[in-house]
């Protein structure tokens, strides 16, 4: 029952739809819109009332004062543009490599004793809140003295149950006959993971690397109780502080300016690589 | 190699006549050196944590002294004597009635509509799609901007309509609205699972179903929404277990105010914990959350049974 996509039988939209649609869309599409004609705006142009959607003058004064000045921090703003980089590559790297090499055994060892009890205990996980592991772990990363230090923001987020929970799924569809042939012909099992089972569930680990860059570039509470001082911060939460806090409106300008620089690696990375989200979307089986 | 040099060892004198464990050992061994880097970690910062915070929980711990036990203490002091503990509680519930249900049918008349045959579809649905994949600090901060009451564009378009906007963030009556109608900007993230669930249902049932008469409603309410009920029921758990984690936006963009009107359960947890260093009374709040999260869960699983039907169903009849 699976993609059964069939678009050449699917009844046409009708005219009240498309503007329903286009309506949404717009709507959708405006806080966007918004955002980055907004970071290219000189300061006159942005407090103005009536306000103004588009920019008329734009200028990458905001970038400059963004990059430069941040008067009130003493760290560049490149600093934090580091930080996110490096710990989200880090965490999506060592994330995926770890959640495919535990599915892979789950997957296609079922001799293995205590498969089955592994596995509920990672499902079971998956449903728990992860509030309830976050004031131990603090004290874990505290007592280590990692507060403050990159391994404090990857090590918490890289054994997590949802990553190994999806590779599984996927691997499991791979035929036995397949890794079986492989080992015929002499490869370890080192070799049938890399050459075989890996390059198979091309769609899955893609998918992975997506909603795990999203979540750890967008992650807010990580950064926020395990960094202390500036230089360690990453750009979500610096975000929160530039302009002033709830309620301030403060430097809008490198706020907007900012919000543009976080925004614009999430929405590149998924314009491109959303035909594999949607590919595994069709076959996780989440329909059932 | 330590795998050659283990079955070296060990099972080297039984390998000729049981070969079949010779195999399923070495498969074993194989299948533990390549989840232990995952398990370690998993104990290490997932399992462990969770058995320790329970335990925390029934003590008084503010980092700097030694954990002090104090029996259920931390729990009783919970549900009788803290000043928000229950208003966090009605606040957040507040939010899940409101926004998960308009979430899901918003989301489902969005899928809906992209279930047709439309040119670029791809398009749409990148577009419908956009928000879940800029949620966070960014869309926090800009909504805070639209919402600004004087110089924010959505008190701009209502003027435009003749209506005076509410101070929304700004306002404790319309704070926790704000927060709701934001909620929806992102419902693409359900739109695209239930648009993958609308196209897998064969053309044919619509096909047979116009033959024997039935209307567009019809063939909405008796064959659409059947065979999507699955799907309409993996988001609804995602939509509880989501709000009772939500915590960004309310941190950002209200800080719980005005008037703890947008306290959040998790935003008051936070402020316990890591805030006043009640380590103990965090740990019994965080206790707690899980708890009713895993009671909700449980609660639609069991009604699922009365409105969720599943493909296989249809052979038993």
């Amino acid at each position: 029952m699976k993609k059964k996509y069939q678009a050449g039988r699917r009844r046409e939209a009708t005219t009240w739809e498309y503007l329903v649609l286009t309506v949404l869309a717009l709507i959708t599409m405006l806080p966007i819109v918004y955002m980055v004609s907004t970071a290219f705006k000189p300061l006159e142009e942005m407090f103005l009332y009536p306000p103004r959607f588009l920019v008329r003058h734009p200028t990458l004064r905001n970038f400059a004062e963004l990059l430069i000045a941040m008067d009130a921090l003493s760290v560049p703003f490149a600093r934090y543009l580091f930080n996110s980089l490096f710990v989200t590559v880090a965490t999506v790297v060592l994330g995926v490599i770890l959640s495919s090499m535990a599915a892979y055994p789950l997957a296609k060892y079922p001799r293995m004793p205590g498969n089955k009890l592994f596995f509920s205990i990672v499902v079971s996980t998956l449903m728990f809140a992860p509030e309830v592991t976050q004031i131990p772990r603090y004290l874990i990363v505290d007592r280590l003295g990692l507060i403050d230090a990159y391994a404090a923001l990857i090590l918490p987020v890289i054994a997590g149950s949802y990553g190994l929970f999806l590779m599984k799924q996927f691997m499991e569809q791979i035929p036995v006959e397949l890794i079986e042939a492989a080992k015929i012909d002499g490869a370890g099992e080192w070799q049938v993971f890399w050459r075989v089972v890996m390059p198979l569930v091309r769609p899955a680990w893609i998918t992975l690397t997506i909603f795990s860059f999203i979540g750890t570039w967008n992650d807010f509470f990580t950064p926020l109780i395990f960094t202390r001082s500036e230089q360690m911060k990453t750009l979500p939460l610096v975000m929160s502080t530039i302009g002033g806090g709830p309620g301030q409106v403060a430097r809008w300008g490198a706020v907007a300016a900012a919000s543009l620089v976080v925004t614009l690696p999430t929405i590149i990375l998924f314009v491109l690589l959303q035909r594999y989200v949607m590919e595994t979307m069709a076959h996780s089986g989440i329909k059932a | 190699m330590v795998a050659t040099t283990a079955k070296g060892t060990t099972v080297a004198a039984t390998a000729k006549r049981r070969k079949g464990l010779t195999l399923a050992r070495r498969e074993a061994m194989w299948a533990y050196l390549l989840i232990s880097p995952w398990l370690i970690g998993f104990i290490w910062l997932t399992a462990g944590p969770m058995i320790a915070s329970a335990v925390l929980s029934l003590t008084e711990y503010d980092v700097i002294n030694p954990p002090r036990f104090v029996g259920l203490g931390n729990w009783i002091y919970m549900f009788t004597a803290d000043p928000l503990f229950w208003h966090s509680l009605r606040v957040t519930l507040t939010y899940a009635v409101v926004a998960i249900p308009l979430g899901l049918v918003l989301g489902l008349t969005l899928a809906l509509l992209l279930n047709t045959r439309i040119p670029a579809i791809a398009v749409w649905r990148t577009i419908y799609y956009m928000p879940s994949v800029v949620s966070g600090v960014a869309v926090a901060v800009l909504w805070s901007y639209i919402f600004n009451p004087r110089f924010g564009i959505l008190n701009w378009l209502l003027s435009l309509a003749g209506i005076r906007g509410p101070g929304w963030l700004s306002s404790t009556e319309w704070a926790l609205p704000a927060l709701i109608i934001m909620s929806l900007w992102s419902v693409g993230g359900g739109m695209i699972i239930y648009l993958a669930g609308l196209q897998s249902i064969p053309t044919t049932l619509y096909e047979a179903a116009t033959i024997d008469g039935a209307g567009a409603w019809q063939r909405f309410w008796k064959i659409t929404l059947p065979l999507i009920t699955p799907i309409i029921f993996y988001n609804l758990v995602i939509g509880i277990i989501g709000t009772f984690q939500y915590f960004v936006n309310a941190y950002v963009m209200t800080g719980g105010g005005p008037a703890n009107a947008t306290l959040f359960y998790n935003l008051y947890l936070y402020r316990n914990t890591f805030r006043w260093s009640r380590l103990g009374f965090g740990s019994a709040m965080a206790w707690f959350l899980l708890f009713v999260v895993l009671v909700m869960t449980l609660l639609v699983f069991k009604s699922s049974a009365m409105w969720v039907y599943y493909e296989g169903e249809l052979k038993k009849e």
